[in-house]
């Protein structure tokens, strides 16, 4: 009896390792792909040609993903020093506006859905901006107590995402050359 | 007389913990292989349950929880297809000044087609879709990008009313 009891408890641990390492990798494992300041992209999102792993995180993370010839999305999800993008933080984003016929940076919470703000300011683009590409922009994320151009609320993790959409073709080749925004941390944590 | 001890044969502990192995990195694939389809089914029978072909969402803010990482910069238009019913037809007419695109994807996730404003000018949109192109159920998205402006929102939501997602069963007329 102690035995039979022991195996089940083997093999339900087995089991819970096999999805738990599924869960771990799918949900924390950064991503692979290239890297343009503190921006990752994955350049096989929504590809045929996506592994199983790419297929399988993109799915969960950013699902029905445009193929990279049409949108090359980066993510950030820590600052330029390293340190973890935190939704209770002031940020200020530096940048030069891309060539893509269209981009926008948008925040999300952890759970990847918009931050319940009744602003309904969740994004900034080269439209709202108001900026044609290689003119220099400036905004700030952070909560309403900031009067942020991108506002947060609550604490936890922020994500943001630079969609690029119709990237110019020099970035369609090598999207590492991107000229990514700066992510610094503007005024100490609460 | 004492009862005869158990004659079967127990596996060693070895063999169970090999089988353990093998359990936990079966389990593995076999999820990490699915959950794309899972997800995928789950959003295509979501779009299905709405009954209009093509959905045709409100405006996306922080209410909307179906599918991550939505911009609240793009109107969208959602036609969930089923092969079965016969090849998809897919027509969009008339033009919108800023950015549009149509995506079709596979119930694996893929992303095997996408049309935008910047190919088909204002010629429009006329297709059809089978199984030599996509599986038998798929889904088919459309952005249209907004602004801030209210009346680009309103040229938004007229362009996203002119596409059709339809059997082309549907689409011809029967005598």
């Amino acid at each position: 009896m102690k035995r039979r009891v022991s195996l089940v408890l083997l093999y339900l641990a087995a089991a819970s390792v096999g999805l738990g390492s599924t869960w771990f990798i799918l949900k924390r494992v950064g991503l692979e792909g290239v890297t343009a300041g503190a921006w990752r992209a994955d350049l096989l999102a929504g590809s045929a040609d996506a592994g199983l792993y790419t297929r399988a995180r993109i799915a969960v993370n950013a699902v029905l993903a445009l193929d990279r010839s049409e949108t090359i999305y980066f993510l950030a999800t820590q600052d330029d020093r390293g340190k973890p993008l935190r939704a209770e933080c002031r940020y200020r984003l530096n940048g030069v506006a891309p060539h893509a016929a269209w981009w926008s940076i948008t925040a999300y919470a952890d759970d990847n859905f918009l931050f319940p703000v009744e602003s309904h300011r969740y994004s900034a683009s080269g439209n709202s901006l108001n900026v044609r590409a290689d003119e220099i922009f400036s905004i700030t994320i952070g909560p309403e107590s900031t009067n942020p151009d991108i506002e947060t609320v609550g604490t936890g993790a922020l994500r943001l995402t630079l969609r690029l959409y119709k990237p110019g073709a020099a970035l369609q080749r090598n999207p590492a050359t991107l000229k990514a925004p700066t992510i610094e941390l503007a005024e100490v944590c609460p | 007389m004492r009862r005869s001890l158990d004659r079967r044969k127990t596996w060693p502990w070895q063999r169970h913990l090999l089988l353990a192995v093998l359990l936990a990195a079966s389990l593995h694939l076999l999820a990490v292989f699915l959950i794309p389809r899972l997800i995928m089914n789950r959003v295509i029978a979501t779009a299905a349950a709405e009954g209009a072909r093509p959905y045709l969402p409100p405006p996306i803010d922080h209410t909307h929880r179906r599918v991550v990482m939505p911009s609240p910069d793009l109107l969208y238009a959602v036609c969930a297809y089923d092969l079965a019913d016969g090849p998809l037809q897919i027509k969009l007419n008339g033009s919108y000044p800023r950015y549009w695109s149509i995506a079709l994807y596979n119930s694996n996730s893929d992303n095997f087609l996408t049309i935008s404003s910047d190919a088909i000018g204002e010629r429009g949109v006329d297709i059809t879709i089978d199984e030599t192109r996509s599986t038998r159920q798929g889904l088919l998205l459309m952005r249209v990008m907004t602004g801030a402006s209210p009346q680009w929102l309103a040229e938004a939501e007229a362009f996203r009313k002119q596409l059709v997602c339809r059997p082309v069963a549907q689409l011809t007329n029967v005598n």
